[in-house]
């Protein structure tokens, strides 16, 4: 993979005309154009500690990929720097063609997120909550589109009731309802079921997949439910102490690691396990 | 898709939030008139004991009525800001396509919209108790008033910047600020009053040539366009200044991953 290297800024309008007609440019267009998410050298530090440690990946679209790893391996502060919400130490990220350095709110227009630990405002209603939302994003159709997701999320009943009044499953659905209100072409989600129960858990999955299978929208969701993955994602980024210590498919990595399932494949590398088959591997 | 949208969105948030609480209503609207209320007493009482022309009675309830634009303007600023620091919905807000500029105006209108109503509602208790001094002098005073309002955005940037770069604990430090700055605001005795060195620090405050101008206009009937003059001008300079304090904030809070973690 070519890397574009941490202090050039190739998305910069003023780029000279030399630069445009490279092939390193056009690699680099043709993969804007193609992949939801390029993340190279990717840094956080917050004082000595390394939180995110050169993290380099490229997610093509229409994919619904993985980050995962124990706590403290960076997944959170990844998915919040590729949602703007913290700034890098060094790196690059290209969300949906937008670098998002210097392109971030058109990125951000097509995007969304969810969170089970980042709350809706509690006083306002289901419906307040979603217009709201929906008025910030500038959704057309306003009212018709609100009440389809209503349906979608079985919320109807539950429109006209806080927020801060919905059960942990409640308020999961309204928090997915949200993040698709501007049909977003890349949703990140962190850790979207944790808590629900398992009736709750399949219900939103499914309302996941028929989004992404009616769309072709892209997924990265940070998850601590292996079952989750295996069921969802088609690649899974692993992660320790902020970098990417291995990649592939669930049934691949399942394979490499000669384990019985995704979560035994987790708990190797957590536990440190892994370090014969990743120098094997390499 | 506009910034006004995205504002108004900011401002439907408040509307929504302010329906659907009585506690938050009354709350608009009580300060103000308490406040009014208290020093109208007090400015009928030395109107009692100087006669009736008395141009005490008249300073104090005019700077009451001014002082509430400014305090209660800061205050609407902080609160706003604070509704989405308590309810931790910053992080969904700040993933949207808002700008950070956009986020401020949100705040600002808001804020403006609370102590509007607030004040009004203050200002309509004066006028029915008290005296109708205010009304013959209403336009002039309008203008005071919106310069006093604009100096409590300062306020709120600053307030809100201070909040975001060293968390909840500097919400307390703000309200401190916002009432340690009345000495030298000259609310209830002219600036003539402070000692020099004071002077100097009240002659960089808008709210100083507000209240000065104020005096002017109910003594002379003359509206004292120097004393706006000099508020409108340090009104522009603290308004970029602590514009960009709060923006640097901001920034400050997006580097260090404190915009998910503020909260209650």
């Amino acid at each position: 993979m070519l890397n574009f290297g941490r202090h050039v800024n190739l998305f910069h309008p003023v780029t000279s005309e030399a630069i445009l007609t490279t092939p390193a440019f056009l690699y680099i267009a043709h993969n804007m154009s193609e992949n939801a998410i390029i993340v190279r050298d990717l840094v956080k530090r917050f004082g000595t500690v390394n939180a995110v440690d050169g993290l380099n990946f490229t997610m093509p679209k229409g994919r619904c990929w993985a980050l995962l790893g124990g706590n403290g391996a960076g997944k959170t502060t990844s998915i919040a720097m590729m949602l703007g919400l913290v700034t890098p130490t060094s790196g690059q990220m290209v969300m949906l063609g937008h670098d998002m350095a210097h392109d971030r709110y058109a990125a951000l227009a097509k995007m969304n997120f969810t969170s089970p630990y980042v709350d809706l405002p509690h006083s306002l209603t289901v419906w307040q909550n979603l217009d709201f939302y929906a008025r910030l994003y500038a959704v057309p159709n306003r009212k018709a589109h609100l009440e389809q997701l209503l349906e979608t999320f079985d919320l109807v009943k539950l429109r006209d009731r806080p927020a801060g009044k919905l059960s942990a499953g409640q308020k999961t659905r309204l928090g997915l309802a949200k993040a698709l209100i501007n049909n977003p072409q890349l949703l990140l989600l962190d850790e979207p079921t944790a808590s629900l129960d398992p009736d709750t858990g399949d219900r939103l999955r499914s309302a996941l997949e028929k989004y992404r299978n009616e769309t072709q929208a892209s997924i990265l969701m940070a998850s601590h439910n292996m079952q989750e993955v295996e069921r969802m994602c088609d690649h899974v980024l692993m992660m320790k102490t902020g970098r990417i210590v291995d990649q592939g498919s669930p049934a691949d990595l399942v394979a490499r690691y000669g384990r019985a399932n995704l979560e035994a494949v987790f708990l190797a590398i957590a536990r440190g396990e892994d370090e014969g088959i990743r120098e094997a591997q390499a | 898709m506009s910034t006004s949208a995205r504002i108004g969105a900011l401002v439907m948030r408040h509307i929504y939030l302010l329906q659907k609480s009585k506690a938050r209503m009354v709350e608009l609207a009580f300060w103000p008139t308490f406040e009014i209320v208290l020093w109208g007493f007090f400015s009928v009482y030395l109107a009692q004991m100087n006669g009736a022309n008395s141009m005490a009675a008249k300073f104090i309830l005019g700077a009451a009525v001014l002082w509430c634009a400014l305090s209660r303007g800061g205050a609407a600023m902080m609160i706003s800001f604070m509704e989405e620091m308590w309810s931790r919905n910053l992080g969904h807000i700040f993933v949207s396509p808002i700008r950070s500029w956009e986020f401020i105006a949100g705040i600002i209108v808001v804020s403006s919209l609370r102590t509007a109503v607030g004040v009004a509602i203050a200002v309509l208790a004066s006028v029915l108790l008290f005296s109708d001094v205010l009304i013959s002098q209403g336009p002039v005073l309008l203008m005071h008033f919106s310069m006093l309002l604009v100096m409590s955005w300062s306020f709120g940037l600053i307030s809100m910047g201070m909040i975001l770069r060293w968390g909840n604990s500097a919400e307390w430090l703000t309200w401190m600020i916002l009432f340690g700055i009345m000495p030298v605001c000259c609310v209830y005795f002219p600036l003539s009053a402070l000692p020099h060195w004071l002077q100097v620090i009240a002659l960089g405050l808008p709210a100083a040539h507000v209240f000065e101008g104020m005096r002017h206009v109910l003594a002379t009937g003359d509206t004292g366009w120097s004393y706006l003059g000099w508020a409108l001008g340090l009104n522009i300079v603290w308004l970029s200044l602590t514009f960009a304090f709060a923006m640097n904030c901001l920034s400050h809070a997006r580097k260090h991953a404190s915009l998910v973690q503020q909260g209650e």
